[in-house]
């Protein structure tokens, strides 16, 4: 073989090196080889440190500058969760996508805990044979998804993000909406599942709105934890005095609560609620949020 | 529009006990130190100036805005990098996750510019080799650069920065003094640190808290000075001095007031501190 | 001065070391793209397969078990991401994926062996005896570590065709050698 030199350079059984004309040659235009002779240097390079970086010394450096940009954007980019790729597909911006799947209370443990809430109630229901169990703890779940969405823990970066421009109305209304949204969808499953049970399931929607809603409103006065044990501990209030103003065996499915007048109610609150969270949406309260 | 930081009468309480303490003091453009021992104050009284707090009483003025107003913050938070004691870390975010987070909540939404940028302020660091590793597997070191990274984003001109050099090994915190040098240029920075050689190196200003008041503000070399003419060393321990201790060369260094025989030396900017807060009747961590 | 090996450049890229696979691609980048060129004249698409080979090992940097040559497993990513690229660009062929990383034994198998172990004249001159069909296929299976299928998709013939073409070759070249 002609292109090739036998020498004993090269101490670790490297018997032979390619020489410069071919490294040219194949550097230049590798179409052009014969395969015998390229085969044997494709071979060899495989093994030979020495002839690839002969073969690198033949490539210009901006080439392989650019080859590595490519790279390197790749790289550089950050994957995105599934979340994020829903939301974008859903018209979100990148940046905000990337902000609301950043949220610890949209973490995977977070959800699987939602879910196995909402087969907790359903099942007690189904139990006691009466939607009466659901439809008292379903307005509870967006109430706990929301207070999380904007307790100053709900921050992946921490205090560092307090004093942002961002950070604020915005980001928490975001965030409120995109757990809301994964909320319903579970809870909506729920319904689904508590199948042939007679009551007027869809009866937890109104109040499952007004108290994740109520609980953003009052949180321009005070922390989210606060707001939202405030509304979660009247709502129990509510379900139970008008329960036992109707009587003490009866079916929580049956009272007011869950009747038009109860629906009526909450109607009011959803509404005056979403009233004072437009009017007073730059006073949340996470400037204070932080010990 | 101007640089400064100006707190008028700034009284901050957490129940019964009173942080920060009807603090004046004006800050232009340019480092200034603030030092001062554990619970002086000095993290209450950034998270003020940072507006991730507020004032109890007082008035404060940031960069010719008022944080006790909404828009005042997001004005201020424009041009704010923030470091705080303890950034708190997304246990599954890389550094270039975290700075990337960060600068979205910095309003950079276009995409490949703020990628450009967290690169930038991570290289500025010395962390673009390491910035896809996990926050979690880094070092303390490498995570308190990851922490300054972040308020370098968008080099804004309020840097607030508490405890900067907290967990830098010497090497580090010579490379952080040539970061800030450049970083920081025309940029008032504030920094909070109990090192007096960082004060020394750093700042042109110094501003000494001791138990929520303020004690002294001026130049390094004007605290030193404070204590020319009380420093003396000695083989032997003098009872009569305020301060003494034992220094490297087997030497004891004196602050107090010197006997007439006494071998006075150049005081330092611990030498000034240290008197200060004798002087205050507090009690500092002693001298390294 | 290279004292770090590419074995130490990937267990650091597996440890998210970013200038490590700077590096690392520093010293293959050439030799693989011009490689690939050798089996694809489109200059784009072998620039793509390159980026993803690279890609490929930042991601998959911790799946190379530590034995045989770094070069012969990036070589191995590389053909296939070769493969990868170009029947994404053929939309009518929607096959099953390739895997991108291959098994890092892949590339050692006996015949490679046999191969690079003789003097390299010799391989030269027994690759020549054979029909430029047969050394397609020599080519693709042995030198490129390519399995069957591979090979069958990259040269475009059924996968029959490669076994029987790799019987008659491997036939003629051991009596060559022999």
């Amino acid at each position: 073989m002609t292109d090739t030199r036998n020498g004993d350079a090269g101490s670790g059984g490297n018997a032979w090196h390619a020489s410069e004309a071919l490294i040219e040659r194949f550097a230049v235009d590798p179409g052009e080889f014969d395969d015998a002779v390229a085969a044997s240097l494709e071979a060899h390079l495989v093994a030979c440190g020495d002839c690839r970086s002969a073969v690198r010394e033949r490539v210009g450096d901006s080439v392989l500058e650019e080859s590595w940009h490519r790279v390197a954007t790749i790289i550089d980019t950050p994957r995105r969760s599934i979340g994020e790729r829903m939301m974008i597909r859903l018209g979100v911006s990148e940046s905000t996508a990337r902000l609301v799947a950043g949220t610890p209370a949209l973490s995977l443990a977070s959800l699987g805990s939602i879910v196995v809430l909402a087969v907790l109630a359903v099942s007690s229901s189904r139990m006691t044979d009466s939607s009466g169990a659901f439809l008292v703890m379903a307005p509870l779940f967006p109430l706990v998804a929301v207070a999380s969405a904007f307790a100053s823990v709900a921050d992946p970066v921490g205090e560092t993000a307090v004093p942002t421009p961002l950070q604020g109305a915005g980001l928490v209304l975001r965030r409120a909406v995109v757990i809301l949204a994964v909320v319903f969808v579970v809870l909506g499953a729920a319904d689904l599942a508590m199948g042939d049970l007679d009551a007027p399931v869809v009866a937890w929607l109104l109040p499952a709105l007004a108290l994740p809603v109520g609980a953003l409103a009052l949180g321009t006065w005070v922390r989210a934890e606060v707001a939202a044990t405030t509304l979660g501990l009247s709502w129990m209030t509510v379900v139970l005095g008008v329960r036992w103003m109707a009587g003490q065996h009866s079916d929580f499915a049956d009272t007011s609560t869950f009747a038009p007048p109860g629906q009526f109610a909450a109607f009011i609150v959803l509404l005056s609620a979403a009233a004072v969270l437009l009017v007073r949406r730059d006073q949340f309260q996470v400037l204070e949020g932080v010990r | 529009m101007n640089g400064n930081v100006k707190l008028e009468g700034v009284t901050k309480a957490f129940g019964s006990l009173v942080a920060v303490d009807g603090i004046d003091v004006d800050l232009a453009p340019g480092v200034t130190g603030l030092l001062g021992p554990n619970g002086a104050g000095k993290t209450t009284l950034m998270r003020m100036v940072a507006t991730v707090i507020a004032a109890d009483s007082g008035r404060l003025d940031v960069l010719g805005h008022d944080p006790s107003t909404g828009s005042g913050r997001l004005e201020i938070r424009r041009q704010l990098g923030y470091l705080p004691q303890e950034p708190g870390f997304h246990r599954n975010f890389s550094a270039f996750d975290f700075v990337d987070y960060v600068a979205i909540l910095k309003e950079w939404g276009d995409r490949s510019a703020r990628h450009d940028e967290v690169r930038r302020v991570l290289s500025v660091v010395g962390l673009e080799s390491v910035m896809h590793k996990r926050i979690g597997r880094l070092s303390g070191g490498m995570r308190r650069r990851v922490a300054i990274a972040q308020a370098l984003v968008g080099t804004p001109r309020l840097l607030v920065l508490d405890e900067p050099t907290a967990g830098l090994d010497p090497e580090q915190r010579l490379r952080f003094r040539e970061l800030l040098g450049t970083a920081a240029d025309g940029a008032t920075v504030l920094l909070s640190t109990h090192q007096t050689d960082d004060v020394a190196a750093l700042c042109n200003r110094v501003v000494v808290l001791l138990a929520g008041r303020i004690r002294f503000v001026g130049s390094p070399g004007d605290l030193a000075q404070r204590a020319d003419g009380r420093v003396w060393t000695a083989s032997t321990r003098d009872a009569r001095a305020e301060v003494a201790w034992v220094t490297g060369d087997g030497a004891v260094r004196h602050i107090g007031t010197p006997p007439a025989d006494a071998q006075l030396v150049v005081p330092t900017v611990e030498d000034g501190y240290l008197l200060l807060a004798r002087e205050a009747d507090v009690v500092v961590v002693g001298p390294s | 001065m290279s004292v770090v090996t590419d074995a130490q450049l990937l267990a650091a890229i597996a440890d998210g070391d970013r200038d490590a696979l700077r590096t690392l691609h520093d010293r293959h980048a050439a030799w693989v793209s011009l490689r690939l060129r050798r089996r694809c004249a489109n200059t784009d698409v072998v620039a793509e397969a390159v980026q993803d080979t690279f890609v490929a090992v930042w991601k998959s940097a911790g799946r190379w078990d530590g034995r045989g040559e770094p070069a012969a497993w990036i070589w191995g990513i590389a053909i296939r991401r070769l493969i990868g690229v170009l029947r994404s660009r053929d939309r009518w062929n929607r096959d099953r994926p390739v895997d991108v990383v291959p098994e890092s034994d892949v590339v050692t198998t006996a015949e490679d062996q046999v191969l690079i172990g003789v003097e390299h004249g010799d391989l030269a001159g027994v690759l020549m005896q054979l029909s430029p069909e047969l050394r397609a296929v020599v080519q693709a299976t042995v030198l490129d570590g390519l399995t069957t299928r591979e090979a069958a998709r990259l040269l475009g013939i059924p996968a029959g065709t490669v076994k029987t073409r790799m019987m008659r070759a491997r036939t003629q070249m051991r009596g060559a050698l022999a």
